[in-house]
């Protein structure tokens, strides 16, 4: 059971950097369904790491992949890496949206 | 009308006077000049440019690109889906594989890259964002516009500097006539006026450094000019042959009836100084047209509003023609959008036929002394024109000739 609190920091993540609507990502859609592929699945972790500190490597073998990349496995997967600071961005994550930056 | 000719039936357009054809022309009539400060360039030397809206680009691109791709490639495909709507064509009706795509870019992503060396030197690998490839590639103007519309025929780029959207605009006249496609979507695309672009030009020389009156920087012809100001745009063109577009029911807007390209050779910034192979480049265009000089009704320049150029360039035009007809300077107004000012200012020729005006040249005070053209300053200027020439020089001596006719 994936941590409730990092499935919604993901879903904030994800909705605002690839411009989502909130309503199509459930924690269990394929994401790659909805056109998120290995690339962006790389960047999500850049993007986490900008948010938050955590340096969540891209390479490790319990990296999801392909059809079973979903918020809630990735969630699974960033908790391997999560201390309490983390966790501390993670939340705040949840609680104040930020302006989306500019390209 | 020659049938191997082919015409513009749809233009699309992003630019600091505004997002579309008609926000463009609206502002060129104007006369007022886009450039302002920049938040992002203060402290620099140079701390000004000409911009265009984060949030009404955004708006209008819609969700789904901006994350994997760079602002160049946002406004190639906002232009371009513009210039497909405006041509009446329907992506999920046209046969895809008969569509080509030509996209001029002179330089992209400096800013990807700046972030990407700063992440590389302080050793922050893995914050280098994996979009950085695909963000970068000059060719991925040309692509996204491929996949976002559905062009299966050839699409790459064409890269002439400064002359790289005219370029592109005639190679893609050639696909035409060489039945490698019915519809071409040519133009050009570039965002290189962030903090690291602007140190490259003004280290080159190239720009203006009136920092305390950005909207007066922009100067061509004038004898106060000392520099280009760098833009971002995009301008795309929908060609088609004439018969296709007979046969579709669409009227064309414009003939593009004359291209011609030529290089100095002689030295990497700086044009020859007799302007040969710029005058080189009209002759071939007015050939390939069918028309003598005296046939052109009005000239687009490429005026950037260096010293060098704008001599240069009113030589070269008393060289081709005995008496030079009305001449404007786009870029007096929109800046200078490098890659694509050159497809920028073809949408904009096109405009000039359609609408029988010629937009006002802002900022011309004073000529400099030599520089004896008719050109239109203050007002627009109604008159009949039947024929625009419009010109593009880029770095690496590389020039492009293109001319536009009535239907």
């Amino acid at each position: 059971m994936a941590d409730q609190m990092i499935v919604d920091a993901l879903t904030t993540l994800i909705s605002r950097h690839f411009e989502m609507d909130p309503a199509q990502l459930t924690p269990d859609g394929s994401l790659q369904a909805l056109g998120l592929d290995s690339i962006a699945m790389a960047e999500l972790l850049v993007v986490l790491e900008e948010a938050t500190g955590a340096g969540i490597p891209l390479t490790d073998e319990r990296m999801p992949v392909g059809a079973d990349v979903t918020i809630a496995t990735m969630a699974d997967y960033v908790a391997l890496f999560t201390d309490e600071s983390t966790r501390a961005a993670l939340l705040a994550l949840t609680v104040a949206p930020t302006a989306h930056a500019d390209a | 009308m020659r049938e191997h000719h082919s015409v513009v039936t749809g233009l699309g357009l992003a630019t600091p006077g505004g997002l579309g054809v008609d926000a463009t022309w609206h502002q060129l009539c104007t006369g007022q000049p886009t450039a302002s400060a920049d938040p992002h360039l203060a402290g620099l030397p140079v701390n000004f440019n000409c911009r265009i809206d984060n949030q009404e680009l955004a708006a209008s691109l819609g969700p789904g690109l901006r994350w994997r791709t760079d602002r160049f490639i946002h406004l190639a495909v906002t232009a371009a889906r513009e210039a497909t709507r405006e041509a009446d064509l329907d992506p999920r009706e046209w046969d895809a594989e008969r569509v080509a795509v030509v996209v001029g870019v002179g330089g992209s992503s400096h800013e990807t890259n700046l972030h990407t060396f700063q992440c590389f030197t302080a050793g922050s690998y893995q914050k280098i964002s994996p979009t950085t490839v695909q963000r970068a590639l000059p060719n991925m103007a040309a692509a996204e516009i491929a996949a976002d519309l559905g062009a299966r025929g050839p699409s790459f780029a064409v890269s002439t500097a400064c002359a790289s959207g005219a370029t592109a605009i005639g190679i893609g006249r050639q696909l035409l006539r060489a039945d490698m496609c019915d519809i071409a979507l040519v133009g050009g695309a570039e965002s290189s006026c962030g903090p690291l672009a602007s140190m490259y030009f003004w280290r080159a020389g190239s720009l203006s450094t009136r920092c305390h009156d950005p909207q007066g920087a922009s100067r061509p012809f004038d004898t106060d000019r000392d520099g280009f100001v760098l833009a971002e745009g995009a301008g795309m063109l929908v060609l088609e042959r004439a018969e296709h577009a007979r046969a579709r029911g669409v009227p064309a807007r414009a003939v593009l009836s004359g291209f011609g390209a030529t290089s100095d050779a002689y030295h990497p910034t700086r044009p020859h100084p007799d302007g040969e192979g710029a005058v080189r480049a009209i002759r071939t265009a007015l050939a390939d047209a069918g028309l003598a000089p005296g046939d052109i009704h009005h000239v687009n320049a490429h005026a950037t509003s260096t010293p060098l150029n704008d001599r240069t360039e009113c030589a070269v035009l008393h060289r081709v023609f005995a008496q030079p007809p009305p001449v404007t300077a786009t870029k007096s107004i929109l800046g200078h959008s490098l890659g694509a000012a050159g497809a920028v200012e073809a949408a904009v020729s096109v405009l000039t036929l359609q609408h029988q005006t010629i937009h006002p040249t802002a900022n011309l005070d004073t000529p400099e002394a030599g520089i004896d053209l008719d050109i239109v300053v203050k007002t627009a200027r109604t008159c009949r024109i039947d024929t625009v020439l419009s010109t593009s020089f880029g770095f690496g001596g590389q020039n492009a000739a293109l001319i536009f006719h009535i239907p």
